[in-house]
């Protein structure tokens, strides 16, 4: 597949999908660009049906141009991810889960990290984007501290169980180990008290 | 300004009808939907850069509710304004 095409392609591919002549499919889609350019300086949001909405935020220094996609496009575009959906994660797991669910939380954690990364240097770079993408941004960034926090108390939550299951083992062995010792000491004693008897 | 003011618009410019310039730019948006969707970089000079980039899957906390939720991956379409573009936008604030 093509990874990147531009004006020329664009006009190959109408002449070939409307069978005109080439002269007049460039001759439309520079009309059709040059209009699009036209209406940016009324600062008016210009509206193209199953494309998208470009859309003028002003700001105090430059205005930034925005472009939404339509529902149309963005489904298209997100065709491989159409069968995943937004889940709820539970709060209160139960014990047996606690090992898988750390390993999954700090995967997403990582994950996160990364996409916050991801966001920060597109910030830094050309993409000094509008003001909704910052918003974003930091819900994300506390999201990950939340994450983190999370995650640090199941750690703490483990181990206080490890302790306890090491402190009922330790118990339970010395138990055992007494019981041993004792029912030996037991056997002896019979043992020299019929030899006594047979003795006597 | 709505779709059918711009059709309009572009009609008269063009100097063809309504009609055949609706199905010009069917076409074209089309075009631009089939290949945006196949992961390519549409550029066009003195206008933009259309393109896609994917979002990683990540969790969101309601503060109000505290339900925490995992968002799935996505695409998104990107424009990136060429730098004619943008000086037409502040050519427009300095009059």
């Amino acid at each position: 597949m093509n990874d990147k095409l531009n004006f020329e392609d664009i006009i190959d591919l109408l002449t070939e999908k409307k069978q005109i002549p080439q002269k007049e499919a460039e001759i439309f889609l520079k009309n059709f660009f040059r209009v699009i350019q036209e209406v940016f300086p009324e600062k008016e949001t210009l509206q193209i049906n199953n494309f998208g909405t470009f859309e003028i935020a002003p700001s105090q220094t430059h205005h930034h141009l925005r472009f939404l996609p339509a529902s149309t496009l963005s489904d298209l575009v997100n065709k491989p991810f159409a069968h995943f959906e937004k889940t709820l994660l539970n709060e209160g797991v139960a014990l047996n889960d606690v090992e898988e669910l750390l390993q999954t939380d700090s995967e997403k954690v990582e994950s996160n990290i990364d996409y916050a990364l991801y966001a920060s240097e597109n910030e830094e770079g050309l993409l000094k984007k509008e003001n909704m993408d910052d918003d974003v941004e930091t819900i994300i960034e506390k999201d990950c501290e939340k994450e983190k926090t999370m995650f640090r108390s199941k750690i703490v939550r483990k181990r206080k169980h490890s302790d306890v299951w090491i402190t009922a083992f330790s118990a339970a062995l010395l138990l055992s180990v007494g019981a041993f010792v004792y029912l030996q000491w037991a056997q002896r004693s019979k043992k020299k008290r019929q030899s006594r008897k047979t003795r006597s | 300004m709505k779709h059918k003011k711009f059709l309009s618009k572009l009609a008269q410019h063009l100097g063809w009808s309504h009609t055949k310039t609706e199905e010009m730019v069917e076409a074209t948006v089309s075009i631009f939907n089939e290949k945006l969707s196949d992961a390519a970089q549409i550029s066009i000079q003195d206008f933009g850069v259309f393109d896609t980039r994917k979002e990683n899957e990540h969790i969101t906390v309601n503060p109000k509710t505290k339900e925490r939720f995992l968002m799935p991956p996505k695409i998104k379409v990107t424009f990136e304004p060429a730098t004619a573009t943008r000086e037409n936008l502040k050519t427009d604030d300095t009059k």
